[in-house]
């Protein structure tokens, strides 16, 4: 079977993954792959060195792209899940208490849900109204002196509602809790900087907003958080030691980085860098600004999220009365070519919050790359479809 | 001649004071630390003793954690060159 695509795809799935993939991550990639992809930080060849500067000189465009001054507190991570995990299980204690929101993704309920039933750690939502807001009077109310930990996303993955994370920061510091930050759909859309927004650990994903490819990731960890490691083994470091070794990265990186993957991740993030975060976050909102006006005068169609004009990410999402979104998300696709995610997006609160538990919703999501004639299709594709069900 | 040698536990650490040296137009070489001073894989810089001052200064403002730094003694008893730690 030819697994090829041949039909022109209008992507409007980047809040899942960025694509396409700018050329210069493509290079980098193969460039790191054909010349110096040996085993970085093991042995001290000089294709082992290039490999370990490649790791390096990406941590120093990701510490001056989220204002870290120490590259050494950026660690790499498969992914924002695996980055979560490490926040989340590395900082908490069994008796802990944790204040969440009601529209975090799947990533971070697990595993505040695992170590709520394995280490009794108490674990509060907050509520969500349907804009994608927080009351923050009721999050300073659930925080106590047992409040270790408040993990909230920047974006919402469903919503593209963005929290207000200073405020949420100056409420943890104020009850002595550290500040756990998703930026999934974030990093590379909005200004991110830890420092000023009082971040104490920012997990942050390589192959959406970074425009790296998948299997990167990462997480800033605070110099002043000793977070246990959630991965032990080989760091080509303190081999003599029995214990994972206490300096960073390595403390927090065992195992065979992506080296490959993370050459790529540093193109993408000097790609970026070149065109400016603002600049980028402006255009996608500037498209959502277009999709909500058009599609809400589509029957039937009812928005969720941010109101027209109130600052959002790239995301549009979407529930046509008359259709079952995962019918509509099909349809799209194979009658329009138009790539958008229907269901749950791992997120079953925030559909609790947007009133949409049974049904799930279509989800368009917008990239630097995505024009305003590529959501022109897509509104013009369910005002066909919403007028022939 | 470069007497003196600065380990380090994390090769990254290393790699970023090699950037900063580079930057500084610092003259030394990057070697495998002496099984000496530790027999793990990790990596070490070497430099003359007019650079010492200056490339502690610099580690310590990048906040560069080093395992140590070490003084060549050519002239030990075995004939190999020995190590003494000099911070």
């Amino acid at each position: 079977m030819n697994d090829t695509i041949h039909q022109p795809v209008i992507y409007l799935d980047h809040a899942a993954t960025s694509f396409p993939k700018p050329e210069s991550v493509l290079q980098a990639m193969q460039h790191s792959m054909r010349e110096e992809a040996a085993n970085p930080g093991r042995g001290g060849h000089k294709m082992a060195i290039a490999a370990g500067r490649v790791l390096m000189r990406t941590r120093l465009e990701l510490s001056s792209l989220f204002g870290v001054s120490n590259p050494s507190d950026i660690a790499f991570m498969p992914n924002t899940t695996a980055a979560l995990n490490q926040g989340i299980q590395g900082c908490l204690q069994p008796g802990d208490h944790v204040v969440t929101t009601m529209m975090e993704h799947n990533s971070v309920r697990r595993p505040l849900e695992y170590m709520r039933k394995k280490y009794q750690v108490d674990v509060d939502y907050v509520t969500v109204d349907e804009a994608g807001q927080i009351d923050l009077s009721e999050l300073r109310k659930l925080c106590s002196r047992k409040t270790r930990l408040i993990v909230c996303n920047h974006s919402s993955n469903l919503l593209g509602s963005i929290l207000p994370i200073q405020e949420i920061a100056e409420i943890a510091q104020s009850v002595g809790a550290w500040l756990l930050v998703d930026a999934a759909q974030s990093a590379g859309s909005i200004p991110v900087d830890v420092k000023a927004l009082g971040i104490d650990m920012l997990a942050f994903p390589g192959h959406k907003g970074l425009l790296g490819p998948q299997g990167t990731g990462g997480l800033y960890i605070s110099p002043s958080l000793d977070l246990e490691p959630l991965i032990y083994g080989g760091t080509g470091s303190q081999s003599e030691e029995v214990d994972q070794p206490s300096v960073r990265p390595d403390r927090y990186e065992a195992g065979t980085p992506n080296t490959v993957g993370i050459a790529g991740l540093g193109a993408g993030v000097r790609y970026i860098k070149d065109i400016g975060v603002s600049v980028i976050g402006h255009h996608e909102w500037l498209l959502t600004q277009y999709a909500i006006e058009q599609l809400s005068a589509v029957r039937g169609l009812r928005l969720l999220g941010p109101q027209l004009g109130e600052p959002r990410t790239g995301i549009v999402s979407f529930i046509l009365e008359s259709i079952d979104p995962s019918a509509l998300a099909f349809r799209l696709d194979r009658e329009y070519g138009i790539a958008v995610r229907a269901g749950y997006h791992c997120t079953p609160l925030a559909h609790q919050s947007a009133n949409t538990t049974l049904s799930g919703a279509v989800r368009s999501s917008f990239g630097y790359d995505t024009t305003k004639k590529d959501v022109e299709a897509l509104v013009d594709a369910v005002r066909h479809i919403a007028s022939s069900v | 001649m470069n007497t003196f040698v600065m380990a380090f536990d994390s090769s990254q650490q290393a790699l970023r004071a090699e950037m900063l040296l580079e930057q500084k137009a610092i003259v030394f070489e990057m070697i495998p630390t002496p099984s000496e001073i530790t027999a793990g894989c990790a990596l070490s810089l070497s430099f003359s003793a007019q650079e010492v001052d200056r490339i502690i200064e610099i580690v310590k403002a990048e906040h560069i954690e080093i395992r140590g730094v070490f003084r060549s003694n050519p002239s030990s008893a075995s004939g190999d060159s020995s190590f003494e730690q000099w911070v």
